[in-house]
């Protein structure tokens, strides 16, 4: 029996049971009624929606339109000045170095780990998962500041190990402004893989065993498995995460902020620090409405490039289909 | 039953009464008096330690105005963004705690009232150099709180034992600085403060530097990278290349670690330095010993010196109209009538707010006096006669907080060898004058 929506029953398709002619208008009705019911089943979230998303999206744009002496209509002059900024747009581009480096090697040990612990080798394979995805739980503060405390050397006796192994002039320092962007995604990834990880994890038993029990019998070894069957088969999951981490990572905020305290970052670091600074710290909520729209825009122009440059790959029997024509 | 109420009621009246009297025969504000005798409620927002206890003081004299505790918003930037946001959506307080360099930024968005005409009356109690950092003109915005003159804070043992002579001048600064670390390779003369370039600013004001000025047109004028500038910056420029003034981040963990560990022989310090600073940062049982003396100069003999830090009490625009009067009489009070300045001197750790009065009747109260645990010498007496030295016509620009943001990240540049000194000076400029243009300022560099 087919169960069509609201309930009704019928034991026949539906055309062949409503009268000839009524049945545009009973499809359209059906229709305008699904469309009421789902509207109305959606309201609580659109309503949120339109309060915490759209709303201040629209008065941000309109803030950034107004000039923060006067209030007065500016026009585009905020972002004129953005686009000139170069403090600005060397933070952007600190973000695609960072993001370049720490979302490879994070998304890379996600994957790593995922298909180890997806492998029959693996023993506690659910103590493990919940082990690295641990990271994530901890408050994104709470974690900066602890690593803060690790790696400054004055408070972490660790990090004068190689100087007094006579390996280094001097105790490591890894906030020193050379080093803190690399200090950096070594926090993010300790926050994050776990994460990403349980994600693929999840992605992996969805792989039909099927598949896996004709590889065996065909004897491939599980690293062939692992690396030309099931990493193939969630190719879509990993684009989502990389998509996810590049969102994330225009968006760096906590780390710097935080490490600030400790060590001198910078109050321009990366983008959304000189949005908050720009705002809170200047009193320029306007030119910082302008740069969050910038930044939302280069998030956006990054995202879809990323998928344009992974479109063909996104359907894993893509290159079969071409073979069966 | 009724008896005792009556009598209770008598006595609490009579104290009242003597207290008021009491206080008039001290030095309070008996010009300005509370403006109804109905209850008037006074938002304050302070970092200073111990409001309560100043609170209290000041509802003694003014029982009709009832001041509740403020809230803790952190100090310094975070404090300022709570305040910048607060006053944004019309929720500020009525009296706020803002420091000097901070006032031009909320004048020019228009957040603090003018209260010339409920204050102007104090003008006689502060210096001539502090009222002018809290007017514009013939109005005025803010009430002197503390203020944080010069010197140099150091310890006599340390320069006796490796016969370093007091740095009287810079270039001896340099040479002591030079001859120290090379006796005693651990320690240090004096750090270089990267995080907080406002030292470095007040280190121009002492020699005399002015690289913001309001003409009279109303447009400002931005000379960072100025020839005096330079000369004051290429001269730490010079002791950060030689390694003789590390790099340190101040009011920071390792910077704490840092004085409890005895790396430094001195450091420039305000007047709030020695409490603050050294001795809050040392264990009780250290033994380093410190003394004030004055700030190394740029010729021989001469008595300059500027300040450093120091905050005001102003009124904001979110303060009830029939309430700014009241308001203004706090801020007034709680820093010019004598138990308000006894409080202030007193040292956080004892009840008071630890701060250096701005007002010039700071040395009326006994605790002027008081010793500073592990500082020799009447450190008040000489901070007043700092006081009295600081170099007057310094103005503070409505960028200063994105001029140290550019200062920082420029001078980070600087120190990696990306750049030279006068280098990152002149980014400075470039940037904060199209920053200035494009927040509507009308500028010229």
């Amino acid at each position: 029996m087919a169960v069509q929506a609201g309930g009704r029953a019928t034991s026949l398709p539906f055309r062949a049971m409503t009268p000839r002619g009524n049945t545009r208008s009973r499809r359209r009705r059906l229709r305008a009624a699904h469309g009421r019911s789902g509207l109305i089943m959606s309201s609580p979230f659109l309503a949120l929606f339109a309060v915490f998303f759209a709303g201040p999206l629209i008065y941000s744009i309109v803030l950034s339109l107004r000039s923060p002496l006067t209030g007065a209509y500016t026009g585009l002059l905020n972002y004129r000045t953005v686009l000139s900024d170069a403090s600005y747009w060397n933070a952007v581009v600190r973000m695609g170095y960072f993001g370049l480096v720490q979302v490879t090697v994070m998304i890379g040990l996600a994957i790593v780990l995922a298909l180890l612990l997806d492998s029959p080798y693996c023993r506690g394979k659910k103590v493990f998962a919940l082990v690295y995805f641990l990271p994530y739980a901890v408050p994104g503060v709470i974690a900066a500041i602890m690593w803060g405390y690790l790696l400054e050397p004055d408070l972490d006796s660790a990090l004068g190990v190689p100087h007094r192994l006579g390996l280094t002039s001097g105790p490591l320092q890894p906030l020193d402004y050379r080093l803190a962007l690399y200090a950096i995604m070594l926090i993010v990834t300790w926050e994050w893989t776990g994460y990403n990880m349980t994600i693929l994890l999840t992605s992996l038993t969805n792989v039909p065993h099927e598949v896996l029990e004709a590889a065996k019998v065909d004897g491939a070894s599980e690293l062939s498995i692992a690396a030309r069957i099931k990493l193939p088969m969630v190719r879509r999951t990993v684009i989502f995460v990389v998509v996810l981490s590049i969102i994330g990572t225009l968006q760096l905020f906590n780390e710097p902020v935080i490490l600030n305290e400790i060590a001198s970052i910078g109050s321009t670091f990366t983008p959304n620090q000189i949005i908050y600074t720009t705002a809170f710290a200047f009193g320029n909520e306007e030119l910082a409405a302008a740069q969050s729209v910038v930044l939302a825009a280069v998030t956006i122009v990054a995202t879809v490039a990323f998928y344009g440059i992974v479109r063909r790959r996104m359907d894993p029997f893509a290159a079969t289909r071409a073979v069966v024509k | 039953m009724k008896r005792t109420r009556s009598a209770v009621a008598l006595a609490g009246a009579a104290l009242a009464v003597t207290a008021m009297l009491g206080t008039a025969m001290l030095g309070s504000p008996a010009a300005v008096s509370a403006s109804t005798n109905a209850k008037t409620t006074i938002t304050w927002w302070t970092w200073t330690s111990n409001p309560k206890t100043v609170i209290a003081n000041f509802e003694k004299a003014y029982p009709n105005i009832s001041v509740p505790v403020p809230p803790v918003y952190g100090s310094g930037s975070t404090f300022y963004a709570k305040l910048t946001t607060a006053v944004a959506g019309g929720t500020g307080p009525c009296v706020t705690q803002v420091e000097y360099s901070e006032l031009p930024q909320y004048i020019a968005a228009h957040d603090l009232v003018n209260i010339a005409q409920y204050v102007s009356s104090y003008r006689k109690d502060f210096p001539a150099w502090v009222w002018q950092q809290v007017s514009q003109g013939s109005a005025v915005y803010a009430v002197p709180e503390d203020i944080g003159p010069i010197g140099l804070m150091y310890q006599p043992a340390v320069l006796k034992k490796y016969n370093l002579p007091v740095p009287a001048t810079w270039s001896q600064f340099a040479s002591d600085a030079a001859a120290l670390h090379k006796a005693n390779p651990s320690m240090y003369l004096e750090p270089f403060v990267l995080n907080d370039p406002s030292i470095l600013e007040s280190l121009w004001w002492q020699a005399g530097a002015r690289p913001f000025q309001l003409l009279s047109n109303g447009t400002w004028k931005i000379d960072v990278a100025g020839t005096i500038e330079q000369q004051v910056t290429n001269f730490w420029a010079k002791l950060v290349k030689q390694g003789l003034a590390p790099v340190d981040n101040d009011f920071t963990t390792d910077w704490t670690h840092h004085i409890a560990q005895d790396k430094y022989a001195a450091m420039v310090g305000a007047a709030w330095g020695p409490d603050y600073v050294i001795s809050s940062n040392l264990a009780s049982n250290s033994t380093e010993e410190w003394a004030v003396t004055q700030l190394p100069q740029w010729t021989a003999g001469a008595h300059a010196t500027a300040n450093w830090g120091g905050s005001t009490n102003a009124v904001t625009k979110d303060c009830p109209s029939q309430d700014v009067k009241d308001a203004a009489l706090f801020a007034a009070y709680i820093n010019t009538s004598k138990s308000g300045i006894a409080i202030d001197e007193e040292p956080g750790t004892q009840g008071g707010r630890g701060l250096f009065p701005a007002a010039s009747a700071r040395a009326s109260v006994p605790q002027f006096k008081a010793s500073v645990p592990h500082f020799s010498g009447n450190i008040n007496a000489l901070y007043s006669q700092y006081a009295a030295q600081v170099v007057t016509n310094w103005v503070w620009s409505p960028f200063d907080a994105e001029f140290r943001s550019f200062m920082s990240t420029e001078l980070a540049s600087a120190i990696a060898g990306k750049q030279t000194w006068s280098q990152a000076l002149q980014s400075v400029e470039s940037q904060l004058v199209s920053y200035a243009k494009s927040a509507g300022y009308s500028v010229e560099s």
